[in-house]
């Protein structure tokens, strides 16, 4: 992590902290203002309902309702031969009415929290107690002016307290009314401070947003230019690889011409030695002598020599050069037809072959016949001088011991010849290389290393097992090109 | 909102009050006179008004229904006719009442509330009479219980009790 990303990196941790801190302001802003509203909308509710606010009414009516009936008592004191016990009773029931209302549950919780009003409460009950007796709607007592005179000297007394208590009320409605108010105002003043400042929260919310919109584009921007310069690189890494493989192939070309070429050219003047060493033998005729003769013979072995191993230079070259023409192939029909061919080239060798039923493959025809031709030609070579002598070509499928670590099937080529030191293992395939004098058997060095070549281009590996005087097992695999 | 039931009422009424004639068909009160209904009415039996008794208010059919309302800490039992046969019974043609209170309280009622509502000229609570001093002896009543809308300062005032007087504008 460069410096410049742990940067970013404890940026966008600290961005994020701040967008959870604003959050949880902005969350607790919309509780409060919901219970604020909530509180309001129950106070509203509250004015809805028959309440507080008739209690003053309730009060008033009771005033009323008693300045009613002390009216009616004193016309009937003033004109008793007018009584009317019937109305007289009717007002004295909705005063009580009246009062009864006023000690109903919702009103009485609202009186209760003053002790004062308890005494003139309790004034009014015992007068009430009293005039029942006479002015119940159900009393059958007549209303004598005596019993006027008396009620109204109870009635009377009670001006002032309900007078005052109607008063009291009053004014704690009025102040009620202005604390609720107040209360109020001040909620609506607390929730317009609490709105501006969840505007500013959401400003501050916004911009928090904003910036990280910002910051993960400026990321994703520098993302961009890193996956396009990693990208440039890359083709400049394959551009670079393709120009060097093809450098490589234009110089193997190259060497490869140049080997053909050498090759080739050097057949012409090995035709004329080989053609004027005939001439020569013929022209000086007997009179060459022995040693003559051995030399023209060593001449002629040297040019037979060298041009096996301008051909086997040439066919090496040819393999590396044609194109592989991939098929369905048996190996075993392959090395059939080769030990043919070299049963025919000699005829008096007891050599026992035995070559697997059938080994389909897919590769190159002509390439796989040279690979086994070179095999199958060593094992007849190294062969020759054995009592015995016995060949063997097979396959082992995957998963042997011998096979490969992907199960691959591994052929093999099995002598019971000359065989090879193990220490030389390495050098087998390479060009030119020989582990027997010519003069034990005949060879160019160039077979093995065909061998290796066929095998590469089939993208399969290639090794070998022996021991000296006991034989050897050349073993090979074929890639799936 | 008339049920089937109580428009089959109302045309056997008519029948009646057409076939015995108009202030005959509302009857003369025997007792106590409790409730006036005046201003705008066909039918009278009382000079320009039409006069009703408990036994006249009894004889209409009855509806009961429970409620809780401001006035009671529990919810009351409510028994009486309807308000809007109660008008129907006077011939009431209008489309305001001013409900009048034993004490001259007054509070406008309109006369679509009789018809929206199953309102109830409340003669019984808990099946007693009320006395005066309970509020009565006649007192209106919305069904608060079962019509939400009606939990309003404006239905509470209009639940007028220690009702008198009826004037039908």
């Amino acid at each position: 992590m460069t410096v410049a990303t742990k940067r970013e990196a404890s940026r966008s941790v600290s961005s994020r902290r701040w967008t959870l801190a604003v959050s949880a302001i902005l969350v607790a802003v919309f509780v409060a203002l919901g219970a604020i509203q909530t509180r309001q909308i129950k106070q509203l509710d509250n004015s809805a309902f028959y309440n507080e606010e008739n209690i003053s009414w309730v009060f008033f009516q009771l005033e009323q309702e008693y300045l009613s009936i002390t009216d009616s008592l004193r016309e009937a004191k003033r004109y008793p031969e007018e009584i009317n016990a019937q109305v007289i009773r009717e007002r004295y029931e909705i005063f009580v009415s009246r009062f009864l209302l006023m000690q109903s549950m919702r009103i009485s919780a609202f009186v209760e929290p003053f002790p004062q009003q308890a005494a003139k409460v309790k004034l009014i009950a015992q007068v009430i107690g009293h005039a029942d007796a006479f002015l119940s709607e159900n009393s059958q007592a007549a209303l004598t002016p005596d019993v006027i005179h008396q009620l109204l000297g109870k009635m009377e007394p009670l001006g002032e307290p309900i007078h005052d208590m109607t008063l009291l009320i009053t004014q704690l409605m009025v102040t009620t009314i202005s604390h609720r108010n107040a209360a109020a105002r001040e909620q609506v003043q607390t929730s317009i401070g609490l709105t501006v400042f969840q505007g500013l929260l959401m400003l501050a919310f916004a911009a928090l947003l904003i910036r990280q919109v910002r910051s993960l584009e400026k990321r994703s921007h520098e993302l961009h230019r890193a996956t396009d310069e990693i990208l440039l690189l890359n083709g400049e890494l394959e551009e670079r690889v393709r120009q060097r493989t093809a450098q490589l192939e234009a110089a193997n070309r190259e060497l490869e011409a140049f080997s053909y070429s050498v090759s080739h050219d050097l057949r012409a003047p090995l035709k004329s030695i080989d053609g004027f060493s005939h001439l020569l033998e013929r022209a000086i005729g007997d009179k060459a002598g022995e040693k003559g003769t051995h030399y023209l013979n060593r001449i002629r072995s040297g040019v037979r020599q060298m041009s096996e191993l301008i051909d086997g230079l040439l066919s090496l070259a040819q393999l590396s050069r044609d194109e592989l023409r991939q098929g369905e192939v048996d190996l075993a029909d392959i090395a059939k037809s080769i030990e043919k061919e070299l049963r025919e080239r000699d005829p008096e060798r007891q050599a026992h072959i035995v070559i697997q039923d059938t080994m389909p493959v897919r590769g190159d025809r002509r390439l796989l016949s040279v690979l086994l031709q070179n095999l199958l030609g060593n094992a007849w070579k190294f062969t020759s001088r054995r009592e015995g002598a016995r060949i063997e070509v097979g396959s082992r499928p995957g998963a042997s011991e011998l096979a490969g670590s992907d199960g691959e099937t591994v052929y093999f080529v099995r002598d019971n010849g000359a065989g090879f030191d193990m220490a030389y293992a390495e050098k087998l395939f390479g060009t030119f290389q020989r582990l027997h004098s010519p003069l034990d058997f005949a060879g160019t060095g160039i077979g093995l290393a065909t061998v290796k070549r066929v095998i590469e281009r089939h993208a399969g590996r290639v090794w070998a097992e022996g021991k000296e005087d006991e034989g050897a097992v050349f073993y090979f695999t074929l890639g799936t090109v | 909102m008339f049920s089937p039931l109580n428009r089959r009422q109302c045309l056997l009424g008519g029948a009646a009050l057409l076939l015995t004639g108009t202030a005959h068909a509302l009857g003369t009160p025997k007792g106590k006179v409790i409730l006036s209904i005046t201003g705008s009415i066909q039918f009278k039996n009382a000079g320009d008004r039409a006069d009703f008794d408990m036994d006249m208010l009894a004889a209409l059919p009855q509806h009961s229904f429970t409620t809780s309302n401001p006035w009671f800490k529990e919810a009351k039992k409510f028994t009486g006719p309807l308000l809007r046969d109660v008008l129907a019974a006077a011939g009431a043609q209008g489309s305001s009442l001013k409900a009048v209170a034993l004490n001259d309280f007054k509070v406008d009622i309109p006369v679509s509330d009789t018809r929206q509502f199953p309102m109830v000229l409340a003669r019984l609570m808990d099946d007693k009479p009320m006395p005066i001093r309970e509020k009565g002896p006649l007192f209106i009543i919305y069904p608060f219980d079962t019509h939400t809308e009606l939990h309003s300062a404006r239905y509470y005032s209009r639940s007028a009790w220690q009702l008198r007087t009826l004037e039908v504008q």
